[in-house]
């Protein structure tokens, strides 16, 4: 890597989580996410992927362990913050989670009116992130109208709207084919120059070998691999 | 301010967007809010109904030409002094004279009786502050010494208490009753309202990981429910006014509703309190029920 990555963001230490009755979803995992890193998380299925990020976005709390995010812990956010939280870090889903009521302008709307942006924020931020998702002319259209590829970058652009340092993905090109697929992960790569962290779950190993990032290896619960370089399945 | 605005907008578009699910809710909670109301105001005329007669002259004893005026007026105290006797109120000839000619509707029949010739008896009017005290009343009328005085005794009592006690017996059957559909309206808008609310779990769910405080995801649900309490009670009165249109004039018989049309005139003029009223109870019922139906999904995180 050219760049030089040296602050930890975010620091997972001694994190557990153990469904009941004794499903080991992720059995003491470390490791550390450094300011401006594109990082992909891969590992087989049941592996813990997406356990890691519930936990990451605090939709679970884990039943060991911490993570800390920008020096604060947020396994200890009492349920009152979790939500200030979440409009700091943006999460992206293999199946997009629009509102289906809300037009692609108001779904990304949302996250900003949530985060009690005026009016003329938001009147200024949401066309400028759609034009940078290249949805545009899609603006006031339905979720159920768009593509698979639209849809997630509506998502994206939700995720990013409210500007924020981390971006979670789990599998988000998990439904779309080969040639969309490499569309989004373009979007996140160009998001990631803008300066947004990036932890990019994933099982495509082309998409990965392709990106020739940094690679985080989850196996059966435990880091299994985190290296800078290239990782081959 | 602005959070507000939007709360409410979403709200509203929200219903706007459910608008099967929504027009379902509106119509239970309007035939909930009718049948209270209709009970309610069933309660309401027959307390009235009550009242009215209580105001009635319960008794009236009619005395004998040759009575002793004083001997009148003795019983006349003693019957005052009782505390179950609201009013005791003595009625001269002329008095009588002057009640009848007031309430005589033919002409001819004025000219029979005047003062000189008034076949008219002096009479004494009793008020009872319960149905339950008649008897005392007229076993007291019954007394040897009384009785001599009195030509007859009338007394509507029989009837009255007849016309009470039922009225009692259904009042407790309404209050009851309209608790049962209290609480059956809340159970039917509550299940209305949670399949609303479960078939938008998903929505929930991406709200929270959006970033959303639980008050922006409750409140839209609340402002959905104030406004299926307002559709459902404007629906709910426009089916009184058409009931209490055509409705009860069809179910009675034409003698029965000129002797009610005098409670029903009164419930015409509280219609605005009628409309208030169901209004009162479909919202609080609409908003009950949706933070009822809201609150477990709050509890995950
Ligand atoms: N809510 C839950 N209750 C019980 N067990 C769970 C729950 N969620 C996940 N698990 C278990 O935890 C383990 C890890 O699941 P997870 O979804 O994190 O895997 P993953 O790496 O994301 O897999 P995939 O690549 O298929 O998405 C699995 O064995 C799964 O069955
Ligand atoms: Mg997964």
């Amino acid at each position: 890597m050219e760049k030089k990555i040296l602050k930890p963001i975010v620091k997972v230490k001694n994190l557990a989580k153990i469904y009941p009755p004794n499903v080991n979803a992720l059995l003491n995992v470390n490791f550390d996410l450094y300011d401006g890193e594109f990082v992909c998380l891969i590992g087989p299925s049941g592996s813990g992927k997406s356990t890691l990020i519930k936990l990451l976005i605090c939709e679970e709390r884990p039943t060991r362990g911490h993570i800390y995010v920008a020096g604060r812990d947020i396994t200890t956010l009492r349920n009152k913050e979790v939500p200030y939280y979440r409009r700091r870090v943006g999460v992206v889903f293999q199946d997009f989670k629009l509102l289906p009521k809300l037009t692609v302008y108001e779904n990304v709307a949302f996250a900003l009116e949530v985060a009690d942006a005026t009016p003329a924020e938001i009147k200024k931020r949401v066309p400028f992130i759609l034009e940078l998702v290249g949805l545009k002319d899609r603006m006031k259209h339905f979720p159920n109208t768009l593509s698979g590829g639209e849809r997630q970058r509506t998502a994206i652009a939700r995720a990013i709207v409210n500007g924020p340092k981390l971006l979670i993905a789990d599998e988000p090109t998990g439904n779309l084919d080969p040639k969309t697929s490499w569309e989004i992960i373009k979007l996140l790569l160009e998001i990631n120059q803008r300066g947004t962290m990036i932890l990019l779950a994933t099982h495509a190993k082309e998409i990965v070998d392709k990106l020739n990032r940094r690679v985080i290896v989850l196996e059966s619960g435990q880091v299994a691999s985190s290296q800078q370089k290239t990782y081959n399945l | 301010m602005i959070t507000l605005y939007r709360i409410i907008k979403f709200g509203l578009v929200n219903f706007w967007r459910n608008w099967v699910l929504s027009s379902a809710s509106i119509i239970v909670l309007a035939i909930s809010i009718l049948i209270i109301s209709a009970f309610v105001s069933f309660n309401f005329v027959l307390q009235k109904a009550v009242e009215g007669i209580n105001q009635k002259v319960d008794l009236i004893a009619y005395f004998n030409d040759s009575a002793d005026e004083a001997k009148i007026s003795q019983l006349q105290d003693v019957l005052s002094s009782w505390p179950e006797v609201k009013q005791a109120l003595y009625v001269s000839k002329n008095e009588a004279l002057k009640k009848w000619l007031a309430n005589a509707e033919d002409e001819r029949l004025k000219t029979i009786i005047n003062e000189k010739d008034n076949p008219l008896p002096r009479s004494l009017e009793v008020k009872l502050n319960s149905a339950d005290q008649a008897q005392k009343v007229i076993d007291f009328f019954e007394q040897k010494e009384n009785k001599s005085l009195i030509s007859k005794v009338r007394y509507n009592r029989i009837v009255v208490e007849k016309i009470v006690s039922y009225s009692r017996a259904v009042t407790k059957v309404g209050i009851i009753l309209s608790g049962i559909f209290v609480l059956v309206a809340i159970y039917v808008v509550l299940n209305t309202l949670r399949l609303a609310i479960y078939s938008r779990k998903e929505e929930i769910d991406i709200m929270k990981l959006v970033g959303a405080s639980p008050g922006y995801i409750v409140f839209p649900f609340v402002v959905e429910g104030i406004l299926f309490g307002f559709l459902g009670a404007i629906i709910a009165f426009i089916l009184s006014l058409l009931t209490l249109q055509f409705g009860i004039s069809a179910l009675l018989p034409p003698e029965v509703m000129t002797e009610l049309s005098s409670f029903l005139q009164l419930s015409r003029i509280n219609l605005g309190i009628l409309f208030l009223f169901q209004l009162f109870l479909g919202i609080i019922i609409g908003v009950i029920c949706s933070l009822i139906g809201i609150n477990r999904y709050l509890r995950k995180l």
